[in-house]
């Protein structure tokens, strides 16, 4: 197991729960292509880019700035494919080859009957779209490229709320999802119950 | 209602230098409607307050986007910045502006979004696979926002699908007229307002 944090501090919880750590932030190309330099030559089953921010959830639409949409997609968007596409190499050695993105609900275009959080949406809707792109693109080499929906999870982005899921409720649920994933199942986007998110 | 027979119409088509643009603007002025083009080239300040200075019926965004085609490995993060600002920021943020031109329509306003059918989740878009089909998208998502949001407003925001001028015809005219979003908001439509998936 890899994981990646953006600073020592993290690295070091990360090694603590037996992961091996290594220095990421995907906003950084040049982060990027170190973490890919450094893992040349070592198959990977599976990539998760996990990596997400909320943004300014409560912008009004008429407040939203440049910099606000382009900084939530450099990570929630750009960063996530930019990050696949430097470690492509290591799936197409691996056995399983996942190409995942943390998508989520707000992604969901005929689910949102409420408006608010422009960017955020717009950047998971833009990633979805991203990933049916690599799906489409990636098939011929045999790599699945799948969403995960991982649900209102108690976290940090959450405020830790108390609507949220536990932690471990959402990431067994996934564990469970990416396990069962095949190639029949690119370009899908599943949530931590099993159910395909609609677009 | 706006629609075409009303020759009192005032209508904006933003990208009207394009083949789309261009057929809606001649359709509209056949109509009696008074059409004013726009463009999201220049400063953007400026044009909102050339716009905004008298009511707006229909707001028609046709802006044209072509993407140079990547595959993912390719692809640099700058490459990114063009669709991202053309396709979904620049829209918004003009739309926002003349939100109160809109609403200062004797009919409910409609500010339509033109999209093509290759930016949905469903149709695959080799060409504009990364630098303009999640782009196309995340201006979906955020007309959505704004249809759920401005629908109370009296203004109607819709998105069609518009792969070819060639099919941009007097029906699309009387879908625009005739569409009215609930409050669930926009779907996403052809030029003839059959619904089609996100």
């Amino acid at each position: 197991m890899l994981a990646t944090a953006r600073d020592r501090a993290a690295c070091t919880a990360l090694a603590e729960l037996g992961a091996e750590p290594f220095i990421l932030d995907i906003t950084d190309d040049g982060s990027i292509a170190a973490l890919a330099e450094k893992l040349a030559g070592v198959p990977l089953d599976a990539v998760l880019a996990n990596a997400g921010i909320s943004g300014d959830q409560a912008m009004p639409m008429e407040a939203v700035t440049w910099a606000e949409m382009h900084g939530v997609m450099d990570t929630n968007t750009l960063g996530a494919v930019l990050l696949v596409a430097a470690l492509k190499p290591n799936l197409l050695s691996g056995e399983r080859r996942l190409a995942l993105g943390m998508s989520s609900l707000m992604s969901s275009i005929s689910s949102n009957n409420w408006g608010t959080q422009y960017c955020y949406r717009a950047s998971k809707t833009a990633l979805n779209a991203m990933w049916r792109s690599l799906a489409d693109e990636w098939c011929g080499d045999g790599i699945t490229c799948a969403l995960l929906r991982p649900g209102f999870v108690k976290t940090d982005m959450t405020s830790h709320s108390d609507r949220g899921l536990d932690v471990d409720v959402s990431v067994a649920g996934m564990v469970g999802v990416i396990e069962q994933l095949g190639i029949a199942d690119t370009g899908r986007c599943i949530g931590y119950d099993g159910k395909d998110v609609p677009w | 209602m706006v629609s075409g027979a009303n020759s009192a119409a005032h209508v904006v088509i933003v990208g009207i230098e394009t083949p789309i643009g261009a057929t809606l603007a001649g359709l509209y002025q056949s109509t009696g409607a008074n059409v004013t083009g726009s463009s999201l080239d220049g400063d953007m300040e400026t044009e909102a307050a050339r716009l905004g200075e008298k009511p707006i019926d229909i707001v028609i965004f046709a802006d044209a986007f072509n993407a140079p085609a990547r595959n993912a490995v390719e692809l640099e993060r700058s490459d990114f910045e063009a669709g991202l600002s053309r396709l979904a920021f620049k829209p918004l943020w003009l739309a926002n502006r003349l939100r109160s031109a809109l609403s200062a329509s004797d009919g409910p306003g409609k500010i339509v979004l033109v999209t093509r059918t290759a930016a949905t989740m469903t149709e695959p878009d080799p060409a504009g696979s990364y630098l303009e089909r999640p782009f196309r998208a995340a201006a979906h998502a955020l007309w959505k926002s704004m249809s759920v949001e401005w629908q109370p407003l009296g203004i109607d925001c819709l998105v069609i699908a518009i792969d070819d001028a060639t099919t941009v015809n007097a029906d699309l005219l009387t879908t625009i007229a005739d569409t009215s979003v609930s409050p669930e908001g926009c779907v996403l439509q052809d030029a003839a307002g059959k619904p089609l998936g996100w």
